[in-house]
């Protein structure tokens, strides 16, 4: 896709509609605006009209009544008798009358719509432009991003507009201000007080120099792969559980972390962000056969959706919103039902994606990319998931054996006898108050009634026909001859049935009957029987697809009954637990793969899936062409439209995510709709001149970083003058920086660095339940996600929704934040612990070195003298307690330092 | 649509905490100045409202109506003897199953109501029962979703996040949206309460009622090693600090709301607290109740907190009976008896309570489950209900929900389900049609309560133009 071949396409479009349009004479449209439009208002717009548009039809623009519903035309211009739209108001043999809720229009009403289509539909031309809407390729997110005329730099257009509003950036930010800006931006973490002081010497001798050094250094710890990397996980909706997975089922995902981990490296990588973008939608189509597994946990992106109750539509729903508003912006999932409201996606668009994604299948097995690192364990997971497979084989051959039961066969082949004349309810009830296996006996039912109950019988089961033609009370009396006469070879039934019926006693009742046929089919599977034609014409009956004889032991989960599947479940969720928990379990990727052959779906009307429209193959969005896919599911060539460097969005949103990451405010108003219902932003030209240059540098998230981070632009502080709060009270010509609180992640990271407790060499590998003991030693990018039951402390604090992508945090302030932080044993047991080790060196005692030491540790400072007076006091007006003290007094003073607004802050 | 003047206001209301597309509730928010620095904020609703506050009785599992408020003569005749219903039951099913429970009028309505809830009986002259409910689907999963959050499968936000979302709380000192439920969660669990794309501000707060002491059941509500007079103190050098950081810098009302928010959050403490020790009832209003400690009074200690905190002006409240499905008695009826033995006094201890102090009136009291059952008998299921034939099935066709208090009609019923009350026959009201009303009740136009998110404006009713307000139920 390039640039000139989609405008020319972009014109056809949009003259399609002119193409349309006819010359009408006066004479006609004086017609249409007496006879017809009044019919139209009064009959049929409250239903039709703008207001409302059932089946999608409209009648209050030529065009759209051009259109007609969503099943097709209403109108055949010039062709009445073939127009629905007239059938319809006549009240026609198969449409439906119209108008539905009123009575038949008048004949004179009739005649006049007649005569219109027959007129080729007249209607005055400035009519035909149903809405003053601007023409979408107007809108400024879909116009070709703008290269800057000359070069600039993000200073540059940022001071342009000040200066055109008569200001002028804030003073720069103080060395200390800007250092732990930075850490926390590029980290998430604060910078230790030697970080800063470092920094501060530095800046002395240029700050420009030491703060692009600082930056480069940040950029290069691992450190910040985890920060930028959380803000991916939050568009990617993840989470380490599935959502509800039927009763009883462990819904955990024991290798989301693989996607997690994949996306930290890849940005640490700095891997390109095209690249980024492809390898997360089709990194199986970048394999190559027999080399390694490579970036196959890429594909988590597509995975880690919600199980919406296993609604396949709904995951498939949701992972074309994840795709369209997380990478391009666009709210592609509202044309589920209808064109969109108002960006140009048709319905047509989102089941053209559709198609690309029920074009592919998540594996029943996820692929191995990673063995476990101790060997032993590995070993010893092997065995142990074999015992459990064990269980699972032991259970399924029960449940296949109790299908050759003697007795049991007999009993299912006389009950499916009589359901063959039971209604659907009746066969239901009875099989369930007889306790037998419904789909056991449903499908012994349809056997019979495909081999025996039919004119020509099987030759296997022309006896059981004849026999079941005989009613119980004469059934004694007449089976002997019937034996004998089925006993003759010309009777044409099966040899094997031919010899014991001619060699045993006369049957008394049709469920000797059956135990024949029990012990004939018993014997036949049993292997035990020659392999003479009678035996095996047999054997192929008893093998057909059919037949319940020819369901494996490891097939034999079709008939479980829902006993049996809660017994699976349990065996399945040990499996589960040991690919969770168990440290030999190898490491998976979350993959997705294509179908042996495509799937393209049709437009579902309404987004109903039983209304069937047009064929929706796949491909891309009109807005950029159209273009087909024709490999495989597609998944590559999407990936390849998304990241083509003419596709207007994908530079254009992803930078503003960065943006909004470092300044806490997009510089676009809603970071995942760029559609036509969010206005050009301020800072249009700063957008267009991000996105050029990172396409330009590569689509380097890294170099994309260094330009905003290096600019005055983010160094300046949040000061802020009397002309600044009213010209620029929202900041969008960006005459300060906002002061920014920190987030969920920021605050309990930093809390736990502060406090000495975070091991951040224990980066990846598998979530860290919230219960678990190391839980306050990881960062907060590593704890366990449930999406079934959300734990409430990232909530309270504005945490990523998990169930569906999150283009924004929320920055709530509510007392239960506030409760957790003066009460919660989390933050008592880290101030404790911050107490402790500052204490630890002076013996117990708090003076004002324990203290320069607090300050020091915390807010990155030493205290000014009227607050190490108030702290002192504090301290040492601590009622004594009998010891161990549930808080020290230090603790209490340690905690104040932490929850208050200055270390909470980023200014 | 958006336009410049609201575009400001958005932003004014996400730096405030209202989050991203609070434009929605549009003209609701007319008044500014009325968002302080809480989300939860009292707001005014954009009409006339007959309820400000709502309890939810939520019999999780779909209790049986033929066994509690919809008598069905007819199938005492058809006991055991096939009932002819073309509709499709979610397990096996067999002949028809009369009520084992006698039911009987009450008051000056006459309405009949079973043994099983004799008590809240009582009230039957102030209850409003409609008996003509339907929901869509036969499975508890996609109908909780339906019921509570207005769709069957997708995330969206739960009927009380909608309403704390339009009517903030009115008591600044606890949460404004909170679901009890003894022993563990309903299935479904935090989803049934899930803000969706609202902010988690509005998110219901879980409280385990099997908890009978202030801290466990509200989660950080005391401190474990400061005494209130030593926690004061360190509030008060906390105050000081942020004090003194905030004179070092410009007024910046993000500051300011954090440190109100200590201040709310210490008052909380105590308030909480208060709201839900219920020792602090005298002797008789406990007895009323019935409570008793441990899980057998669970119910009854959760609906006693309910009053406590509908006084003090908290905004919505879901009651579920208890974790999992109770009400799902698939193989016998009768285990409804002590289900019912554990709710129906409380229940009706509570319309007294709320009558006897004036909250009544502006009370919503809901009382159902998310569908009823069948008339006929659920058939074994091998494994499942082996040996048991006094079951009922799922049934989403036709089941009753009543409701109470503010501004609908007393001693009431409203439509009928069919002879053997298998479906609902006459006024048929849909869950969203409840939900259409329940707004209504609160002051919202269903249609216009909407919020921005996806480039859509979403509503609690959905994107179909059927939910309709079910005026007949109004009073």
């Amino acid at each position: 896709m390039n640039l000139t071949r989609i405008l020319p396409l972009i014109g056809i479009a949009s003259t399609s509609v002119v193409a349309q349009e006819a010359v009408f004479s006066a004479e006609q449209v004086v017609f249409f605006e007496k006879n017809v439009r009044p019919v139209l208002a009064e009959h049929c717009y409250s239903c039709h009209g703008a207001e409302k548009a059932k089946s999608g039809l409209r009648l209050d623009s030529r065009e759209s009544v051009l259109r007609g519903t969503d099943a097709g035309k209403v109108v055949i211009v010039g062709d009445p008798e073939a127009s629905s739209l007239i059938k319809s108001v006549r009240h026609a043999p198969g449409v439906e009358p119209m108008p539905t809720k009123k009575p038949q229009l008048a004949s004179a009403q009739i005649e006049a719509l007649v005569q219109w289509v027959k007129m080729g539909l007249p209607w005055p031309k400035e009519a035909v432009v149903t809405q003053s809407k601007p023409k979408w390729q107007e809108h400024w997110a879909f116009k070709p991003i703008a290269k800057p005329a000359t070069p600039t730099s993000v200073d540059a257009l940022v001071t342009e507009k000040l200066a055109k509003a008569g200001l002028d950036f804030a003073p720069p930010a103080n060395a200390a201000v800007l250092c732990r800006r930075l850490h926390l931006s590029l980290t998430g973490l604060q910078p230790s007080y030697e970080e800063v002081e470092q920094f501060k010497q530095a800046a002395a001798a240029g700050v420009q120099s030491a703060a692009a050094a600082l930056i480069d250094k940040l950029l290069a710890s691992p450190r910040y792969g985890e920060r930028i990397g959380r803000m991916w996980l939050d568009v990617a909706r993840y989470a380490d559980t599935w959502g509800y997975a039927g009763p009883g089922a462990d819904n955990r995902l024991p290798n989301a972390h693989t996607y997690r981990d994949w996306v930290v490296k890849a940005l640490n990588d700095d891997l390109p962000y095209d690249q980024f973008i492809t390898e997360q939608l089709a990194a199986d189509h970048l394999q190559a056969p027999g080399k390694p597994a490579g970036s196959l946990a890429a594909l988590g992106f597509l995975t880690v959706n919600d199980s919406f109750v296993g609604d396949g539509t709904l995951q498939i729903d949701d992972r074309i919103d994840v795709i369209s508003r997380g990478l391009m912006g666009l709210t592609v999932s509202c044309a589920r039902c209808h064109d969109h409201k108002y960006d140009p996606v048709p319905t047509a668009d989102y089941y053209s994606l559709y198609s690309v994604m029920n074009s592919c299948v998540v594996p029943p097995e996820f692929p191995i990319i990673g063995e476990a690192p101790d060997a032993a364990a590995a070993a010893a997971f092997k065995q142990k998931v074999a015992a459990v497979e064990v269980k699972k084989k032991a259970f399924r051959e029960e449940v296949f054996s109790e299908l050759r039961k003697p007795d049991k066969l007999r009993d299912y082949l006389l009950f499916a006898q009589r359901a063959t004349a039971m209604t659907p309810d009746a066969f239901k009830a009875t099989a369930a108050t007889e306790m037998f296996r419904e789909s056991v006996a449903t499908k012994w039912r349809d056997f019979l009634t495909t081999y025996a109950l039919v004119p020509q019988p099987h030759p296997v089961m022309l006896a059981w026909t004849e026999f079941a033609k005989l009613l119980e009370p004469e059934f004694a009396a007449k089976a002997p001859e019937l034996a004998q006469r089925l006993a003759k070879p010309e009777s044409g039934a099966n040899e094997v049935l031919r010899n014991e019926l001619a060699k045993r006693p006369p049957m008394k009742s049709f469920g000797e009957v059956a135990a024949l046929y029990q012990e004939v089919f018993l014997a036949c599977v049993s292997g035990l029987v020659p392999e003479n034609p009678p035996w095996l014409e047999m054997r192929g009956l008893l093998q057909t697809p059919t037949s319940p004889m020819s369901v494996p032991a490891d097939g034999i989960d079709q008939f479980f009954n829902v006993k049996d599947s809660l017994r699976m479940q349990e065996i399945d969720n040990e499996i589960k637990k040991l690919a969770v928990e168990d440290p030999g379990a190898p490491i998976r990727a979350m993959t997705m793969q294509d179908r042996p052959q495509p799937a393209d779906v049709n437009i579902f009307i309404r987004g109903n899936p039983a209304r069937q429209g047009a064929l929706a193959p796949r491909g891309f969005l009109t807005m950029f062409g159209g273009q087909k896919f024709s490999k495989g599911s597609g998944r590559l060539e999407l990936a390849q439209s998304i990241t083509n460097k003419e596709n207007p969005l994908t530079a254009r949103v992803m930078v503003n995510r960065v943006w909004m990451l470092h300044f806490g405010k997009p510089l676009v108003s809603l970071p995942s709709d760029f559609g036509m219902q969010t206005p050009k932003p301020e800072q249009a030209e700063l957008l267009d001149y991000l996105a050029t240059t990172f396409m330009q540098e590569g689509w380097s998230l890294k170099k994309l970083q260094r330009l905003i981070l290096n600019s005055r632009t983010y160094q300046q502080s949040c000061t802020s003058t009397p002309d600044k709060d009213v010209k620029d009270a929202e900041n969008a010509l960006l005459s300060r920086f906002n002061r920014l609180r920190l987030d969920y992640e920021q605050m309990r990271d930093s809390t736990l660095a502060v406090c000495g407790s975070l091991n951040v060499a224990n980066a990846g590998g598998r979530a860290t339940p919230l219960a678990a003991p190391e839980v306050d030693t990881r960062r907060s990018l590593y704890l366990f996600i449930d999406r079934e039951v959300q734990a409430s402390v990232p909530a309270m604090f504005d945490f990523a929704n998990p169930d569906i992508h999150s283009p924004q945090r929320s920055v709530t302030t509510v007392p239960q934040q506030a409760l957790f932080l003066i009460n919660s044993p989390f933050i008592q047991a880290q101030s404790g612990k911050l107490a402790a080790t500052l204490q630890a060196s002076t013996g117990g005692v708090v003076d004002a070195r324990t203290l320069e030491a607090l300050y020091h540790r915390v807010l990155l400072r030493g205290p000014k003298p009227d607050e190490a007076e108030m702290a002192l006091r504090f301290v040492n007006s601590a009622p004594a307690t009998p010891a161990p003290a549930p808080q020290s007094p230090l603790a209490q003073l340690a905690q104040v330092l932490l929850i208050g607004n200055e270390f909470q802050f980023s200014d | 649509m958006l336009h410049p003047s609201s575009l400001t206001r958005r932003e004014m209301l996400d730096r405030i905490g209202m989050g991203l597309g609070a434009l929605g509730l549009g003209d609701l928010l007319a008044d500014t100045s009325s968002i302080s620095l809480n989300p939860l904020a009292a707001r005014q609703p954009p009409l006339p409202a007959r309820a400000k506050r709502v309890v939810h009785l939520f019999m999780n599992g779909g209790p049986s109506h033929l066994d509690t408020f919809d008598p069905k003569p007819s199938l005492d005749k058809h006991d055991g003897k096939a009932i002819p219903s073309p509709l499709k039951t979610e397990r096996p099913t067999g002949a028809g199953l009369k009520s084992p429970y006698a039911f009987q009028k009450y008051g000056k309505s006459g309405i009949e109501v079973s043994e099983l809830f004799a008590k809240t009986a009582q009230h039957a002259d102030d209850l409003c029962i409609i008996r003509s409910m339907h929901t869509d689907l036969p499975n508890h999963e996609p109908s909780l979703g339906l019921l509570n959050c207005g769709e069957a499968r997708l995330n969206r936000p739960s009927l009380g996040s909608w309403i704390t979302y339009g009517l903030g709380s009115m008591n600044q000192n606890l949460p404004g949206y909170i679901a009890m439920c003894p022993g563990g969660m309903p299935i479904r669990r935090t989803k049934n309460w899930q803000a969706g794309f609202l902010p988690s501000a509005f998110q219901g707060a879980y409280v385990n009622t099997d908890h009978e002491s202030v801290d466990k059941l509200v989660e950080f509500i005391r401190n474990g090693a400061l005494d209130s007079k030593r926690q004061r103190e360190q509030l008060d050098l906390l105050l000081a600090f942020n004090q003194r950081h905030l004179a070092e810098r410009q007024k910046d009302t993000q500051l300011e709301a954090r440190i109100q928010s200590f201040e709310l959050a210490y008052r909380m403490q105590m308030e909480a607290s208060d709201a839900f020790d219920i020792m602090k009832e005298p002797e008789a209003v406990r007895q009323m109740y019935g409570v008793k400690p441990g899980p057998e009074g669970s119910f009854a200690r959760q609906c006693l907190i309910a009053r406590r905190l509908l006084e003090r002006g908290v905004r919505f409240l879901q009651l579920w009976t208890g974790d999992g499905q109770p009400w799902d008695n698939h193989d016998d009826v009768l285990d409804h008896k002590p289900l019912a033995a554990k709710v129906d006094q409380p229940i009706a201890a509570l319309l007294t309570d709320l009558k006897q102090r004036g909250l009544f009136d502006e009370t919503l009291v809901i009382w159902g489950g998310e569908f009823g059952r069948t008339p006929v008998v659920e058939l074994p299921t091998p494994g499942l209900n082996a040996g048991k034939q006094r079951g009922r099935d799922h049934n989403p066709y036709g089941f009753t929900t009543w409701l109470a208090g503010g501004g609908v009609k007393r001693g009431h019923i409203h439509g009928a389900t069919d002879e053997f009350g298998f479906a609902a026959a006459e006024k048929p009201v849909h869950i969203r049609d409840l939900h259409a009303t329940i707004l209504h009740l609160l002051g919202f136009d269903h249609h216009k309560f909407t919020y921005r998110y996806t480039g859509l404006d979403y509503r609690l009713t959905g994107v179909e133009e059927g939910p309709k307000v079910v005026s007949e139920l109004l009073a």
